[in-house]
């Protein structure tokens, strides 16, 4: 991905974030302008990770939880209280990841790229998960729901071009 | 109208019966498998309180989705109603093949709420013209 694609490329991925929530929870969220930072650290409890590729990897688009957004989504969704962060609420977020893996995969196909997207991947451990960049250009986008606010990052991964 | 979700993933379920309930549908069962919904179906017809409509995933344990289109096709009091297959977009073939056993319609996972809203316009077309 050239530096001159990434903007779209990002642009896509709101539009896919913004598009799954609709979908899924009829909730219409404001993800912020992408904020491009270096080498992000973020302390999150659920996260779901979206690889994409070219001829090789590319980005990985992490999708990142505190426990009190995702319950207080979840709780929604279910009806009642959701208090604890377990094989349900892992489940909630497997489902998210992969709604917008799905909008995505779509969105980028429509505007020309030619990337192949990896299925979801799930990492949960409260308090404790650290989505990471070792390296490279990331955009943290912030997302506010009605039940908190979590984080989109786009960790892209350096290219060799001189 | 009296609606019967399918499908083994509760997520998936409470996520379509929002959806039908934003529509302003209110009379929504839930089944957790295929066998479960049969017998639904079946207690509701001897009440005299039928199903409207079906909605039902494909892959469930016990008894699958098209097993239960199967089912409900070969009853005297279910064969009519009409039945939309919930399918992942890679499945065409068994789209195909539900459609071909008497599915009313399928929808792709995942649902929005437009695509939805325009699919039980089209099922209910189609039920009024079979009329």
């Amino acid at each position: 991905m050239t530096p001159v694609e990434i903007p779209g490329f990002v642009d896509e991925i709101k539009r896919s974030v913004e598009e799954a929530f609709m979908g899924m929870f009829g909730q219409r969220v404001k993800p912020a302008p992408g904020k491009l930072e270096s080498a992000v650290q973020l302390p999150s409890d659920v996260a779901g990770f979206i690889k994409v590729f070219q001829d090789e990897h590319e980005c990985t688009i992490s999708i990142v939880f505190p426990k009190e957004t995702i319950l207080g989504i979840l709780s929604s969704v279910y009806g009642k209280p959701v208090t604890e962060l377990n094989s349900s609420v892992e489940q909630g977020v497997g489902e998210i990841a992969n709604v917008v893996y799905i909008m995505a995969k779509g969105r980028l196909n429509n505007r020309g790229f030619k990337f192949k997207i990896a299925i979801p991947e799930l990492k949960t451990d409260i308090g404790h998960l650290q989505v990471r960049q070792e390296s490279g250009s990331d955009v943290l986008m912030p997302v506010v729901t009605n039940a908190g606010e979590f984080n989109i990052v786009l960790g892209f991964t350096p290219t060799n071009a001189a | 109208m009296k609606i019967l979700l399918v499908d083994d993933f509760e997520l998936a379920r409470n996520l379509l019966s929002n959806a039908l309930t934003d529509l302003g549908f209110q009379k929504i069962e839930q089944a957790e498998n295929g066998r479960v919904a049969f017998e639904k179906l079946e207690k509701a017809c001897a009440d005299g309180q039928p199903f409207d409509m079906i909605f039902s995933d494909w892959h469930m344990p016990e008894v699958s989705g098209f097993e239960l289109l199967k089912m409900c096709r070969a009853h005297e009091a279910i064969k009519k109603t009409p039945f939309v297959m919930v399918s992942a977009e890679t499945e065409t073939e068994s789209i195909v093949q539900a459609l071909k056993t008497g599915a009313t319609d399928f929808i792709n996972k995942p649902i929005s709420r437009d695509a939805l809203r325009k699919k039980l316009d089209k099922v209910q077309e189609k039920v009024a013209k079979s009329a």
